[in-house]
């Protein structure tokens, strides 16, 4: 039986360390298929429960590639990895600052005959015996990860960024102890040791992977953020008694006790008791919202007020919680087109770099070298000068600064960091986002289709007018009416008993209730005889309607209005209008719509009037009415043909073929199955200013995605050829190993903090 | 086979280094040796990324081939 699930890796250095293991998951047995996310540090894996489990699967990557790796499957899992990552903080944090303690002594011994060093620096730090001495613990101690890597990786086969940066610090120490051991070698002696090169690539690396670490669980905390709302445990009825659970022993159909100022523990429909139930964390909403008996509650929610009892829907995988933090991790396992490029750079970086290298070091020995070089030259923001180094040394140093410019850690890390932000902060107003794939066709989109019903509109009927054509007041009519309805099934007659509540009128007692099929009702109120319903039950009853009145009411319908009269004693005493209404904000968000120069169309199966009349109060010029369900498909593929890239919003369930057929589906707020969502967008409120905070969203994320590639080929591209040495014929510069992993780290390091600035983002208030 | 071949290679590559530097120097020297040991290490993970990558394309084309059933 295929089973998904999901392993935390902890220990992964860049996008290489990812493909390895992913490229091992899949050799094992019973593995089905693996994608490993490096930003997310995630295996996600399916496989065959009955041959292999998610234990298996990371014990086996533990035990032969040397991550730390842990199956998600239940709190401790996620613990024990809340506490691995924490410790990989903690360890690379304690290598920068020894790190840091030995490279600065070796730095100044190494330049004490420059500037005012040697009036402080003891002379004895300057000898290279000494600077060898200090040098060692670095390589063998927080260097020494670099070289475990690298064997790790070519035991199984795989070459990732240790094994650059080991062939780059390996090559510079084992040139420091020849020149040390062998002065006259004629690699340029003692002067230029290169111990110092060695010891301040292994600082400036380590502290590369201390801030990236920082940084990358910082990137992921949104979705930690998530899993941390989960309720450990619940109070329950069980025998009539209220008994506290862990939440794993909660059953569908148990009766759950939740106090306030608790949280609610799984999703169900409350059956007792209200409360005002603070949603923000799942829905983005800052409003507590008032709930009563027969309203969904959600887990993870907070009881604000009053104790309720609700009844346990849905538990474990299948609650909003868990479809919500499933969606935002398969999100960002998908990858947009435009990072085709940067997985294609990243997946044969080795190759490249040490052919790039390998050419550097020819052109260096062979010809650069005896054209070029000139003794007293020095590397950029270094004192050291190479006065008296071979062809040899000095093109080997250019090739290990390549090697160490050149790992595209930045360019790999561009595109899934910014995606991951994206969603996530997406996630965290309620907006979903199904991916890079989704954000791309989002911020591409010219056209909106939104459906009327349920979308621009409330979805159900609601009080719009009441009309007195008598002596009756209007409280009077509505009372009636609302009185004759109050029995009645029809959704027009819920409108109008949900009105009198709204204006708390109170109710006539009824008798005699009859339901006319197609026309209205009769009903006994007190000593009258009601009427309620429309033309044709007036016309049947005989009781006249003036042609004034009936002009009136024929503007009402020219609105898209359904006009029932009221007659009380076959006398009609006015007419009560009812229509499915504009959500508050759909005129406004249409407005924003348009001003961002976007084409917006109204979809809708309701007759051309009514679409008319909704339209025109939308701001909506273009509308196509009258359109089946099953044809909503066929219009959007109309509008794409004519070369538009078109958005549609809907309902998520109803609308999945108009939504699967759109550049870009945006389900709105069609309850709590996420996982039957059909759009790649799904908004959890019921919000339509969403729409545009999605757009908004996309379209930022999409440029943080294009900033970071930019910044990381930019660096690449202008990195390489000036370690390669191309500025020294002309200028005399030199890029120094060390300050080639200065640039490396940092790199990496700037485009998670780009990407992190998404973070700051916020819906625009409109 | 084609992993072994590859290895062959970049010892092939290191050898012509050798020989070219050796012709330009006028002689065996220090930087003969060491710029040899340095194409050696070089070539050599070049061959064992190639290596790899060719195992990898093989196997991918062997999760394409059809299915006998």
């Amino acid at each position: 039986m295929n089973e998904k699930v999901q392993i935390a890796i902890e220990g992964m250095t860049c996008v290489s360390c990812a493909r390895n293991i992913e490229g091992f998951a899949k050799t094992l047995p019973g593995v089905k298929s693996a994608e490993v996310s490096f930003p997310l540090e995630k295996a996600f894996v399916e496989l065959d429960s009955r041959k292999t489990s998610s234990a298996q699967v990371a014990q086996k990557i533990t035990a032969q590639l040397g991550y730390r790796a842990f199956p998600e499957s239940d709190e401790s899992a996620a613990d024990a990895e809340a506490r691995a990552h924490n410790e990989e903080i903690r360890r690379q944090r304690n290598y920068t600052i020894v790190s840091w303690l030995i490279a600065i002594p070796v730095m100044l011994g190494t330049f004490r005959e420059y500037w005012i060093l040697s009036s402080f620096v003891p002379a004895f730090f300057a000898n290279s015996y000494f600077l060898w001495l200090l040098t060692t613990p670095l390589m063998f101690g927080p260097g020494w990860q670099f070289f475990r890597g690298t064997w790790r990786g070519l035991k199984h086969g795989f070459t990732d960024m240790n094994l650059l940066v080991a062939t780059g610090t390996g090559a510079a120490y084992l040139l420091g102890i020849i020149n040390t051991l062998f002065p006259q070698a004629g690699f340029g002696g003692p002067e230029v040791a290169f111990f110092e090169t060695a010891a301040l690539l292994i600082a400036f690396l380590v502290l590369g992977r201390y801030l990236e670490a920082l940084t990358r669980g910082r990137a992921s905390e949104a979705i930690k953020k998530l899993m941390g709302l989960r309720v450990k445990n619940a109070r329950v009825i069980r025998n009539g008694k209220e008994e506290i659970i862990p939440i794993d022993a909660i059953a569908v159909g148990d009766l759950v006790v939740v106090k306030p100022g608790e949280k609610i523990p799984v999703d169900g429909v409350i059956r007792e008791g209200y409360s005002a139930i603070d949603e923000s964390m799942i829905t983005g909403e800052s409003v507590p919202v008032d709930k009563k008996a027969g309203d969904p509650v959600i887990g993870a929610t907070i009881n604000t007020s009053g104790l309720i009892t609700f009844e346990a829907l849905k538990i474990g995988k299948d609650t909003m919680l868990s479809q919500i933090i499933r969606f935002i991790e398969d999100a960002q396992l998908a990858k947009p087109k435009i990072q085709k490029l940067a997985d294609h750079v990243s997946a044969n970086f080795i190759l490249i770099v040490h052919i790039l290298a390998l050419a550097v070091f020819i052109f260096w020995f062979f010809v650069g070298y005896d054209f070029f070089f000139t003794p007293g030259s020095k590397f950029l923001l270094s004192s050291i000068v190479l006065s008296s180094v071979p062809a040899s040394v000095f093109a080997v140093l250019l090739s290990i600064t390549v090697l160490i410019i050149s790992c595209p850690c930045a360019v790999g890390l561009a595109t899934p960091s910014a995606i991951m932000a994206g969603t996530a902060n997406g996630a965290d107003n309620g907006i979903l986002i199904r991916g890079g794939d989704a954000l791309e066709r989002a911020s591409t989109i010219d056209t909106i289709v939104l459906d009327k019903t349920g979308t621009l509109t409330r979805g159900k009927p609601s009080l719009t007018d009441i009309v007195s054509i008598s002596d009756f007041t209007e409280e009077q009519i509505l009372q009636f009416a609302a009185s004759a309805e109050k029995g009645s099934e029809h959704p027009l007659g819920a409108a109008i008993v949900e009105g009198a509540e709204k204006r708390s009128i109170a109710f006539k007692a009824i008798s005699d209730f009859t339901a006319i099929p197609g026309q209205g009702i009769e009903v006994r109120v007190g000593a009258h005889r009601v009427h309620f319903g429309n033309r044709a039950l007036m016309q049947e009853q005989g009781i006249p309607l003036p042609q004034a009145d009936s002009v009136a009411m024929e503007k009402f319908e020219e609105e898209g209005k359904t006009v029932m009269l009221l007659a009380v004693d076959s006398a009609v005493k006015g007419f009560i209008g009812v229509a499915d209404t504009l959500k508050e904000n759909s005129a406004r968000v249409v407005e924003e719509l348009k001003k961002t120069g976007m084409r917006v169309i109204m979809l809708t199966g309701d007759n051309p009037r009514t679409a008319r009349a909704i339209a025109k109060k939308a701001g909506i010029s273009e509308f196509l009415a009258e359109v089946l369900p099953e044809r909503k498909a066929d219009e959007i593929k109309k509008l794409q043909q004519s070369g538009k890239k078109v958005a549609m919003v809907g309902d998520g369930i109803n609308d999945a073929p108009a939504l699967t057929q759109a550049d870009a589906g945006i389900a709105i707020g069609s309850g709590s199955d996420i996982a039957k969502e059909a759009g790649q967008i799904v908004l959890v409120k019921d919000d339509v200013r969403d729409i545009i905070h999605a757009f908004d969203l996309s379209k930022i994320t999409m440029r943080k995605i294009k900033e970071n590639l930019f910044w990381a080929f930019v660096y690449n591209t202008l990195g390489i050829p000036i370690a390669a040495g191309i500025l020294y014929p002309g200028f005399r510069l030199l890029v120094s190993p060390e300050l080639a992993a200065l640039f490396m780290a940092f790199s990496s390091v700037s485009v998670t903090l780009n990407t992190l600035r998404l973070k700051r983002w916020q819906p625009k208030i409109i | 086979m084609k992993t072994v071949y590859l290895f062959l290679l970049s010892f092939l590559a290191t050898g012509l280094f050798f020989a070219a530097a050796v012709i330009k120097q006028g002689g065996a020297g220090l930087d003969a040796y060491l710029g040899s040991v340095w194409v050696l290490i070089l070539s050599l993970i070049v061959a064992f990324s190639l290596a790899h990558a060719f195992v990898k394309s093989e196997d991918k084309s062997k999760d394409n081939a059809p299915q006998c059933h």
